[in-house]
């Protein structure tokens, strides 16, 4: 996911001061695709980490596909395979080969920008990483010798590895990341990538487009809602169902009048939601993980979903009194309004 | 003179819906100092979240139920139906919309825009009238205790009161003020307005349910 890289935390803070109505943790911007699917890894890593509870995937097929994907793609040892790539093609691997009725068993969950491949829960013997202008993914030289591993299973990931080599040996990463979001779960997670691609276009070249073409921003703003909506999983995340459609009150409002507002309050807004979605999305959408972490996920999502709860409240506060424009248009039904907020008023 | 606002009266001020409301208005606009105290701030925010709540998430939750059970295009022989499937504490409201607001046959994506419209409108005027009392407003950060203070009114007010009318106390002995007026509508802070001024240094108990002003 991405968008805008020329802001600064005291800028965003400064905006967002509102006294005692002040919001907290507003760090988090897009981040370009592969910084971004990093910033995941070390999240998770260290996450995960914290429980101190070993868990490997013992699976040789696992073991076999990880040794010969690198080896196929990197079969003069050159060491140019960035860990974000191998993750990534490990995943389309897993996939393909789901669909051919073999489970190499990666240990995989759908999170902030795509799937997160757990690297600790990979058996360790058959890949390392290596700090080298980045992390790589590299083999050992020699081909581990006892696996076990049916012949035939053995043709169908050596088939598999085959095509996506032929489909992605020089394709770059993001076409990779692009192939892995059509699979994700839910249409949801493609139609909020491309709303945040959509708002970064925008962003970029304010004013160009609407002197070109008049205003177009607005109806492209507005199919991209109607989408978001039409794609939001509202049975599997009944929680969030109210607190997204408030989400999509404001930040339409304020895209619409992007012009006059400052855009860090809809960055962030932008990536909060995002960011209460994918944490939803990890207990939720993940194979071969371990149950205490993912009861771990589950129990803490709830203080969670209050916490973004607390932001959107506070958040509310700043939209109306710093970036809403009252007008008088609906003064003429204040009266019945009042009647139907005095019954909760009395019950509050 | 100095007055110092309960609850029900920053709810009184802030939402025209409550009954207290053209009291609040015209009482606390007049005066030339106004208080209150953090944790009344912290009570009314918790009484106007679960008010949006309910209300805004009932209109939201509407609006979006109508993209999906209604026809791209509205006729005004389903202004009926749009009524029926509005949740039972809106209805009025979004009869009264329909009628008044929207002119049919109309597209339902419009009809949503123009349903978040009204959203917008209708929580951004409470907020409107909370940013305009925060103005002219100080809000008091008691950090002192008055444990015998409490002890002696513990028999006769609620916790929650207690500690509102003692951030009161406070403010009067920490900013050195000659006098100051508490604005509520509660009735047992208001029957005991007797034994309130002899604890503590409030000079008088104004009660808004009886106050024409």
């Amino acid at each position: 996911m991405i968008l805008s890289k020329d802001l600064n935390k005291k800028s965003i803070t400064k905006i967002l001061d509102y006294k005692e109505f002040s919001m907290v943790d507003q760090t988090e911007l897009f981040l370009d695709d592969e910084i971004g699917l990093h910033n995941d890894l070390i999240e998770i890593t260290h996450n995960v980490n914290r429980f101190g509870q070993e868990y490997v995937i013992e699976n040789d097929l696992l073991r076999y596909s990880i040794y010969k994907l690198l080896d196929t793609f990197d079969p003069k040892r050159e060491e140019y395979i960035s860990q974000i790539r191998f993750y990534k093609l490990l995943f389309l691997l897993h996939t393909d080969l789901k669909k051919d009725g073999v489970d190499i068993q990666l240990p995989y969950f759908w999170y902030l920008h795509g799937d997160v491949v757990m690297t600790s829960f990979l058996p360790a013997e058959v890949f390392r990483l290596k700090d080298k202008r980045g992390w790589k993914a590299i083999v050992p030289a020699s081909f581990p010798s006892n696996l076990k591993i049916d012949s035939s299973k053995l043709r169908t990931i050596n088939y598999h590895i085959g095509k996506l080599k032929e489909q992605f040996q020089y394709a770059k990463t993001k076409e990779i990341i692009k192939t892995v979001y059509k699979r994700a779960p839910y249409d949801f997670q493609r139609e909020y990538k491309k709303f945040i691609i959509l708002i970064d276009i925008q962003f970029k070249f304010k004013g160009i487009t609407s002197k070109f073409w008049g205003s177009p921003d607005e109806r492209l703003y507005d199919n991209q809602f109607d989408s978001l909506r039409a794609t939001f999983p509202e049975n599997d995340f009944p929680e969030l169902y109210t607190l997204f459609l408030q989400w999509e009150l404001f930040t339409k409002y304020q895209l619409k009048q992007i012009d006059r507002l400052p855009k860090e309050p809809t960055i962030v807004s932008i990536n909060k939601f995002w960011k209460i979605f994918s944490e939803g999305l990890k207990f939720r959408c993940y194979e071969n993980l371990p149950q205490w972490l993912i009861e771990h996920w589950r129990n803490e999502y709830p203080a969670k979903v209050d916490a973004y709860n607390n932001y959107l409240k506070n958040y509310k506060m700043f939209f109306y009194s710093k970036l809403y424009n009252q007008t008088d248009e609906f003064d003429d039904l204040s009266e019945v309004y009042n009647e139907s907020v005095r019954l909760l008023i009395n019950k509050a | 003179m100095s007055i110092f606002l309960d609850t029900n009266a920053v709810i009184g001020y802030c939402f025209p819906a409550d009954r207290w409301h053209p009291q609040c208005d015209r009482y606390i606009d007049k005066q030339p100092s106004v208080y209150t105290s953090k944790k009344v701030l912290a009570e009314w925010y918790q009484k106007k979240s679960f008010i949006e709540q309910v209300h805004t998430a009932s209109i939201l939750e509407h609006a979006a139920t109508i993209l999906k059970k209604m026809p791209s295009t509205i006729e005004i022989t389903e202004r009926n139906k749009l009524c029926a499937i509005a949740p039972s504490q809106i209805k009025p409201l979004m009869r009264l919309f329909y009628e008044r607001k929207i002119n049919f046959p109309i597209s339902k994506n419009i009809l949503y825009d123009m349903i978040q419209q009204f959203i917008l409108e209708l929580e951004g005027k409470q907020i409107h009238r909370f940013s305009s009392l925060k103005s002219k407003c100080t809000v008091h950060n008691r950090t002192a205790s008055y444990p015998k203070e409490d002890s002696a009114l513990k028999p006769v007010i609620h916790e929650s009161d207690r500690e509102i009318l003692i951030d009161a106390h406070d403010l009067v002995l920490s900013a050195s003020l000659e006098k100051l007026d508490f604005l509520t509508a509660d009735d047992m802070i208001s029957s005991n307005e007797k034994t309130i001024k002899a604890v503590l240094k409030i000079t008088l108990i104004i009660d808004l349910r009886y106050q024409l002003f």
